[in-house]
């Protein structure tokens, strides 16, 4: 048993205003029987979600979910949540049986439980109403349904120490008392004779009648008795006197008694102890004897834990087959090893599952992608807008140019991505949806990519028109479709571009010329820049200076490393006033680049 | 001072929006009664659509909700399917309306949950164990075993179970059950053992809390007379209230809401009596005697969206009240006029391919290219939105009835096949099968069937007689909790394992093995005895008893014998069955009612003149010639016998009516 749906209307930031549409939610996600992580900026709605689906199933931690007023959309007066749960194997859809659809019709009919929680309010008064199952209208689920529907909550600032510690009611007394074990055996468990040989110890102690393993009989227990039955009899009569008991020996409060720790670490600091937490929700998801849902809802997982620790969690989670996780992240280490079709996005007041169901990615590129993610591309699900690029130059130079526009893409939120490879800008598709009804990513996505013609065939005509025509529209129709938009380069490639615009030529000159002699320190040999600029450029128009620095030092078969000559390029055009702003946002060469940072940084 | 509503033009626009197709508003006649929420009559025609305005006001009304006054809305219909229509089309924009204060329901919950209940709680300090007409007499007629009862049965005859039911015990004498009057029962004197012992079993049944329907009403009567202040109660917690199908309750019915909500207009609460006078039929009899007596203001519909000009014009004639230049304008642009096929004995099996012959000819004319269209159009759960029926008011013989002549007929005389037994949910049946066979098909959910399996369980324990330490049979609540307890002291996990078999049946019926779950349960069955600590003694005979069942296994293997038009199933029912419903296309067959046929006590109406009779069998007659006849949208027709024609309907206008032979 597992949720498969989760639907919303008006719920926080999930809802519109109007009259609310049933056939219309503000959210229609469908969740992953296994692994479910939710990812995205602050405020995106993942909380919303984990809130949803507690204010319906409730915790097994008896917390209590009161609906306040910033749960409704807006000014709406009403918010729904709807629930679907499916694949209940027939121990778990007993529980449930009065309140159970089916889908498929003859022997294929599957059953599942279809849950709604609709709130009103009027003003600042919330009416308080009922969780109700079925498939028609539905009606309130009994008590003993509701238990078998508690779900299993982390709260993101989770103080692990005071929930393993022992104590009344401790989490960890719960956690046991729930498994096989203790359940059903409360009578007849070891632990209560160890306890009752141990209560008996204690209060013969007391009484004077301890004798301990070296035959000894202590007095102390017996000083210390005696003592306060001398202030008992004076208070009340000679016949009155004391007795130290140790507390009741039934099972729960001996398990109230119980610490859990990490065995050999005297001081566990708190992202050790939260990692014991977690392994003790695991076994308490794991009961065997249970036969209800079985979802854990962990919001922050990262929380006090560092980026190794993170890897390791996510990946022993990923390894649970028979629960439910749906947790939050923050954390692009932790995003950086789940399986994409886990994934969910939250952005623009919607969500996004990334399975290959519903992006238009194909499945086999999947395998390829996952592989690929490190954290730094990680970063691609928490932006608030993407250029991704296909080599070091434009990660290293687009920041740089935007800062020259006034645009710090850091502050925007907007991460450079450099995919290494043409073959790979297709991964943006990642973020392209199949379905054309429900909403659309809105993260507005940058592709730069080289026009790779060189400039003499550029006006080659090709059925009556021009080559440089036809590969930028080809390019494009590769990538563009939904929040993805292409932009490919005016010219040839990116230095090329760069070396005929007549504000950027000479820093270009320079910094390859600075990139050549710092690889020569390395034992570079190859060709090298040995005249100076006024020499260079003597003569020649913009179109053949550019031409000159690419074909003689960085073309095909030229050894000046591009990512260098970008590091130095950065400085100049970061430090040089030479280079004007003014200057840069009219070059028709790199036009390109400008509309790409203005576009993803949502201009 | 009470919270003043005033409906307005939004509010009006927000229920269109709703209710009706994107290009329809609300005349003035519905605006009218939308707009009015003091007490008042509304009259309607058939096809008027008074449900859709009655849920325009609930729907707008529950925009005010909740009162400031506390108060809740009440609203009253007949049939479970009525208030099931109304949850259907507007739970899901105002399930507010569905939640206390408020109450939809049918009468009889109505009563039996706000009267008849909290008086007998009081009165016997616990709840009535069952209020239902089956657990009634399956209990009465073992108390009261048949040497009691054969001198009361031969005096009564088929009167004795209606005589049961509306007698009742005061001070240990019988009496009406509503109006408490002293019955007497012809022929046996009150100190005869038939007397004594009805007296004293009616008195026990009644202690223990075993009810009929009618008993809720006669606490109800005695709770409000005895405790007037539940009246002052009930109007402050229903200020609006709202009855439809007002022409179908019985006097004790109209009276009880009276007394209770309008008090010679005495009421705080605002009382809206809805419906159709002329269509007052309930239970297959047209009810002669109108409880249902006007007060002012009375609002009507006149104008009927489903009846065309020719149809409606017919329809007008057969109205049993004429009064107040009684009228019906069709607004329906349909231009087929009313057919009538002439039969002789020999052609009568002729009726209904003629019918529907017809049916497909006239609907290929591109003149009636909307009439087509109507007949193929689907509801959103696949079933047809204006379906072909063939109705007839008599259906069968009664074995006893002679025939005087073969020209007087009865639905089976049309079509052989007739059965009335429709696959109607009830809750307790005389054998298992039955159980697994006949759950309310309409619910998407498993709940119908698993409470079927649940009664069946009941059904057991009845006849084994197990019950309660305190004698009280269990209910589906409790036997779930009985063996929840058991099981628990035991910790054998019987209840874990009597759940997941509920849920496997329950299912594996929807997955179309009922034989499985059938054999699965008999087998079960030595186990479930077993929790109680018996064995199968009692209920030897509904385990293996399958009479019904073969029956019902015949009627399904006859499937070729069904009607259809291209493809389209035609059902044959009859007219009490269709009541309410729309149609494209209604054949009304005409059949003997005392030896007389529609076309003999009518046939003046038949030739245009409208109906004006004290006799009470034409009276019936023509209440049920009325709800019949006013079903379809574009085709009617009416089956005569070709003597009964010739002799009274000759003069026929043939602008208006299409004559045709079968």
């Amino acid at each position: 048993m597992h949720i498969s749906n989760l639907k919303l209307w008006n719920f926080r930031r999930f809802g519109s205003l109007g009259p609310i549409d049933l056939l219309k939610p503000n959210l229609d996600l469908n969740l992953n029987q296994g692994l479910n992580v939710i990812i995205g900026e602050n405020d995106s709605g993942k909380t919303a979600i984990i809130d949803a689906l507690k204010l319906v199933l409730k915790t097994h931690s008896y917390e209590y979910f009161k609906v306040e007023d910033r749960d409704f959309y807006k000014e709406t007066d009403q918010f729904i949540i709807e629930i679907t749960l499916s694949g209940l194997e027939p121990n778990e859809a007993k529980n449930f049986t009065e309140w159970l659809g089916w889908i498929g019709s003859g022997e294929a009919a599957l059953p599942f439980l279809k849950l709604q929680y609709a709130v009103k309010r009027q003003g600042k008064r919330i009416f308080p109403s009922d969780v109700k199952a079925g498939v028609d209208d539905g009606y309130q689920l009994t008590a003993e349904a509701k238990e078998y529907l508690k779900t299993t909550y982390l709260r993101p600032l989770r103080d692990a120490e005071t929930e393993l510690i022992a104590k009344r009611n401790s989490r960890l007394s719960q956690i046991l008392l729930g498994d096989s074990a203790f359940r059903g055996k409360e009578d007849s468990n070891d632990l209560l004779n160890i306890f009752s040989d141990l209560k008996e110890k204690l209060e013969n102690y007391f009484k004077g009648e301890y004798t301990n393993p070296m035959g000894i009989v202590p007095p102390e227990g017996k000083i210390i008795k005696d003592k306060i039955d001398g202030y008992i009899k004076s208070f009340y009569g000679p016949e009155y006197e004391s007795s130290f008991e140790s507390v009741s020996t039934d099972i729960k409060s001996i398990l109230e008694k119980l610490t859990l720790s990490l065995a050999n670490e005297p001081y566990p600091g708190l992202g050790t102890l939260n990692r014991l937490f977690m392994a003790a929700e695991l076994l308490h998801l794991n009961k065997d004897n249970w036969s209800g849902i079985r979802l854990g809802l962990i919001e922050e997982l990262e929380a006090h834990l560092h980026p190794q620790a993170q890897m390791q969690v996510i990946e022993a989670l990923q390894n649970q087959d028979k629960i439910q996780l749906i947790l939050t992240t923050h954390s692009p280490n932790l995003a950086s090893k789940v399986k994409l079709g886990n994934i969910i996005i939250c952005c623009n007041s919607y969500a996004f599952p990334l399975s290959s169901n519903y992006t238009k990615l194909e499945k086999f590129d999947y395998s390829f992608l996952e592989r690929f993610l490190d954290t730094t591309k990680a970063n691609l699900f928490f932006a608030k807008g993407l250029i991704l690029v296909e080599g070091w130059a434009e990660e290293i130079l687009i920041p740089i140019i935007a800062k020259k526009i006034g645009i710090n893409l850091t502050e925007k939120g907007v991460s450079v991505i450099n995919v290494s490879n043409t073959a790979f800008l297709r991964y943006s598709r990642i973020f392209q949806r199949k379905d054309a009804i429900n909403p659309k990513i809105e993260i507005p996505i940058s592709i730069i990519t080289d026009l790779d013609v060189k400039p003499e065939k550029e006006d080659e005509l090709h059925g009556g028109i021009e080559l440089k025509t036809i590969k930028k529209s080809e390019k494009e129709t590769k990538y563009d479709g939904d929040s993805v938009k292409t932009y490919v380069s005016e010219h040839w490639t990116l230095e090329y571009c760069i070396g005929v615009s007549s504000s950027l030529s000479k820093g270009l000159f320079i910094a390859t010329k600075l990139a050549g002699v710092e690889m020569n320190k390395s034992g570079y040999t190859g060709k090298r820049i040995d005249v100076s600029w006024l020499d260079f450029s003597r003569g020649k128009t913009q179109m053949e200076i550019g031409r000159a620095i690419y074909d003689e030092f960085i073309g095909d078969g030229k050894k000046i490393s591009k990512s260098i000559i970008a590091q130095y390029l950065a400085q100049i055009i970061s430090n040089g006033q030479s280079i004007k702003r003014e200057d840069i946002e009219v070059e028709p060469a790199i036009k390109y680049l400008i509309d790409a940072i203005n576009y993803a940084s949502g201009n | 001072m009470p919270q003043v509503i005033n409906i307005s033009d939004i509010d009006i626009a927000y229920a269109e929006g709703i209710l009706l197709p994107p290009d329809k508003l609300f005349d003035e006649e519905r605006r009218a009664f939308i707009r009015n929420l003091n007490t008042l009559d509304l009259h309607a025609v058939p096809g008027s659509g008074k449900t859709t305005v009655l849920l325009a006001k609930l729907l707008i009304l529950e925009r005010y909700l909740p009162f400031e006054d506390g108060s809740g809305v009440l609203v009253i219909s007949h049939t479970n399917a009525a208030v099931d229509e109304i949850k259907n089309k507007i739970f899901k924009h105002c399930p507010r309306l569905f939640s206390y204060p408020n109450f939809i329901g049918t009468i009889q919950s109505f009563v039996d949950g706000f009267l008849a209940v909290p008086f007998f709680s009081q009165w016997q300090k616990r709840k009535p164990l069952r209020i239902d007409n089956e657990i009634f007499w399956e209990s009465f007629l073992k108390l009261y075993p048949t040497n009691y009862r054969s001198a009361l049965e031969q005096r009564l005859g088929n009167k004795f179970k209606s005589f049961i039911e509306e007698t009742t015990v005061v001070n240990d004498g019988l009496v009406h059950f509503y109006t408490l009057e002293p019955t007497v029962i012809p022929n046996i004197g009150s100190t005869t053992q038939t007397h004594i012992n009805l007296v004293r079993i009616r008195k026990d049944l009644l202690k223990k809390g075993i009810l009929n329907f009618n008993d809720a009403y006669t606490l109800s009567r005695i709770s409000i007379s005895k405790r007037p202040q539940i009246i002052k109660l009930l109007q402050s917690r229903f200020r609006n209230i709202f009855v439809d199908e007002m022409q179908d309750m019985d006097f004790h019915q109209y009276d009880i809401l009276e007394r209770v909500f309008y008090i010679q207009g005495e009421s705080t609460s605002n009382y809206q009596r809805i419906g159709d006078r002329n269509q007052a039929i309930f239970n297959g009899h047209a009810k002669v005697e109108i409880n249902w007596s006007d007060r002012t203001p009375v609002l009507s519909l006149n104008g009927s969206q489903r009846l065309s000009s020719y149809i409606a014009n017919v329809v007008s004639k057969f109205a049993y009240d004429q009064s107040n230049n009684f009228s019906i304008v069709g607004l329906n642009d349909g231009t087929i006029k009313p057919h009538i096929i002439k039969y002789s004995i020999a052609t009568i099996s002729n009726v209904i391919p003629v019918f529907l012959d017809k049916i497909s000819q006239i609907s290929q004319l591109p003149e009636n290219e909307t009439f087509l269209k109507r007949i193929k159009l689907l509801n959103s759960d696949g079933t047809y939105k204006y379906p072909i029926r063939v109705i007839a008011w008599n259906a069968e013989w009664n074995p006893e009835e002679e025939r005087t002549d073969d020209t007087k007929v009865r639905l089976t005389d049309y079509y052989h096949f007739f059965s009335k037994d429709e696959q109607k949910p009830k809750i307790d049946y005389k054998n298992l099968e039955s159980y697994l066979i006949y759950y309310d098909k309409s619910k998407r959910s498993l709940e119908s069937i698993r409470k079927n399996i649940l009664s069946l369980f009941l059904q057991i324990l009845r006849l084994e007689g197990i019950t309660e330490i305190n004698g009280k049979y269990l209910t589906k609540r409790r036997l779930i909790d009985t063996i929840n307890e058991l099981s628990q002291n035991k910790k054998d996990g019987t209840y874990e394992r009597f759940k997941l078999k509920l849920y496997e049946w329950s299912i594996d019926i929807i997955r179309e093995k009922v034989n499985d779950v059938y054999f699965e349960i008999i087998q079960y069955i030595p186990e479930y005895l077993a929790i109680f600590g018996k064995r199968i003694h009692g209920c030897q005979k509904f385990l293996n008893s399958n009479t019904e069942v073969n029956e019902v296994v015949e009627a399904e293997a006859l499937p070729n014998i069904k009607y259809a038009v291209d493809g389209i199933e035609v059902k044959v029912t009859t007219v009490h069955s269709v009541k309410g419903q729309t149609h494209s296309a209604t054949l009304y067959l005409e059949s003997s009612y005392y030896g007389q046929h529609e076309s003999e006590r009518l046939f003046n109406q038949f030739l245009g003149q409208g109906f004006d009779d004290r006799r009470v069998r034409h009276k019936e007659s023509t209440k049920m010639v009325y709800v019949g006849l006013s079903r379809p949208t574009d085709f009617l027709c009416i089956a005569i016998h070709e003597d009964r024609f010739n002799q009274h309907l000759n003069d026929i206008d043939l602008d208006l009516w299409e004559i045709i032979e079968a």
